[in-house]
């Protein structure tokens, strides 16, 4: 095979292996948003905890929002809510970033797979 | 005839009456039980909720007890409950990697029959060869939601199952509903409801197979969930059933192999649908993963048993 056309192919494997692992550790960090609150099941995206914040700050309480199934709730302490919140996107973000610069650092399959 | 007899005992920090049930009934291929010790490890390392229930037959229960003990069974679960599976004919096609194809026995007639048979209120009932990486499955147990499943699945390659047959039940049919895990309150009447249809549907297979036109000769109960599903609706889009917390659902596929585990993780071979000889390595870690390889599962059972220890 000629050189360049495989260290092209070479390359477009390592570059595809990248990809699905960034892929895999955005998912899990997709996962881990995911909170409990009273019996139901919300996403601590930005969205949702700037809303939360701006209603707490405004004294707005008790107030309501849609969960992850569409169904509306009533939050009756938002700072415990809110602390749910942030303590959620927190631990999702930090745990997807490790992942992440872990991943951009690798400049190999073994490494990115910690075959090595 | 139902015989419950509790083994062993657990570190039980579920809250109330909360567990994971599986089924397992071993052919002369596949010792399924072996699987479910390895699956109860995992829920019993990860998960909170994590009083375990095996339901299989005597012969099956009878054969573990000599290859692996009763040491390791009582371990690995709590309740085991025997109820002899009805043994009709259901051969399957099972593959490991692109190279390898085998045919057996598979018994699952009976799983709509966990609503009657589970120990617990709140039941997780779990395939075999689903392998929990992380606390997810927990969140299900304190949810408004009776009744909870997959909706969607994404392969090792973090794409959509790549065969119609693994997304609809024809190409312009309904969506397909993972059977693989399975949350439910069996005091909901609209669980008993569920569950009903589902046998209905089973008892009616020929029928609801020409209904549904799919080809497929042989019981799935993804198919037979879906439809049980589509029809409690109303036949229209599924609004009744809510996903799982961490859906979709991460598989490997058949045709998938596990290179090798890892101390925190697997790591996979992932191969290409339409190129089945070109495969990428994927390393998984904390992510609860459908590994649909059985052979390849058995093959690492001892190096995953110790991930789970």
């Amino acid at each position: 095979m000629d050189d360049r056309l495989e260290r092209a192919l070479d390359f477009s494997n390592f570059r595809l292996t990248l990809h699905n692992q960034k892929q895999s550790a955005k998912q899990r960090a997709e996962n881990m948003l995911q909170v409990q609150y009273g019996n139901s099941l919300f996403k601590a995206d930005q969205t949702l905890i700037n809303f939360v914040k701006t209603m707490k700050d405004e004294e707005y309480t008790p107030f309501v929002v849609s969960d992850v199934h569409e169904n509306p709730v009533q939050i009756e302490d938002s700072e415990i809510f809110l602390e749910k919140l942030i303590s959620a996107y927190a631990s999702a973000m930090n745990e997807y970033i490790i992942s992440h610069e872990k991943i951009k650092k690798a400049r190999n399959i073994k490494r990115l797979v910690e075959w090595e | 005839m139902k015989k419950s007899k509790k083994q062993g005992t657990s570190n039980d920090l579920s809250n109330g009456n909360n567990g994971v049930t599986f089924f397992a009934y071993n052919n002369d291929q596949i010792d399924y039980i072996k699987l479910a010790v390895l699956a109860a490890s995992a829920v019993k390392k990860h998960m909170k909720n994590n009083q375990t229930c095996l339901i299989t037959d005597q012969t099956s229960l009878d054969w573990s007890k000599k290859s692996m003990t009763t040491k390791v069974l009582n371990k690995a679960f709590n309740h085991i409950i025997i109820e002899e599976p009805e043994r009709r004919l259901n051969i399957r096609k099972f593959h490991d990697s692109p190279w390898t194809t085998f045919k057996c026995q598979f018994e699952n007639w009976n799983k709509n029959n966990v609503i009657k048979l589970t120990p617990f209120d709140k039941t997780l009932m779990l395939d075999v060869d689903f392998l929990v990486n992380n606390n997810m499955l927990d969140i299900a147990f304190g949810l408004d939601e009776p009744l909870m499943l997959y909706t969607d699945a994404i392969t090792l390659r973090n794409l959509p199952p790549h065969f119609t047959s693994e997304r609809k039940l024809h190409k312009n049919g309904i969506p397909m509903l993972w059977s693989t895990a399975i949350y439910f309150d069996k005091n909901d009447e609209v669980v008993d409801l569920f569950f009903e249809m589902w046998g209905h549907v089973k008892d009616n297979w020929d029928f609801y197979r020409y209904l549904y036109g799919f080809q497929t000769t042989i019981f799935r109960t993804d198919f037979a969930v879906s439809i049980a599903t589509h029809v409690l609706t109303g036949f229209v889009k599924n609004t009744l059933i809510k996903p799982l917390p961490d859906n979709p659902m991460k598989y490997v596929e058949p045709k998938d192999d596990i290179q090798d585990v890892l101390s925190d993780g697997i790591r996979c071979l992932s191969h290409k649908p339409d190129e089945e000889w070109q495969h990428i390595f994927v390393t998984s870690k904390n992510e609860n993963l459908h590994i649909m390889n059985k052979r390849a599962i058995n093959r690492n059972w001892d190096k995953l048993m110790r991930l789970y220890e």
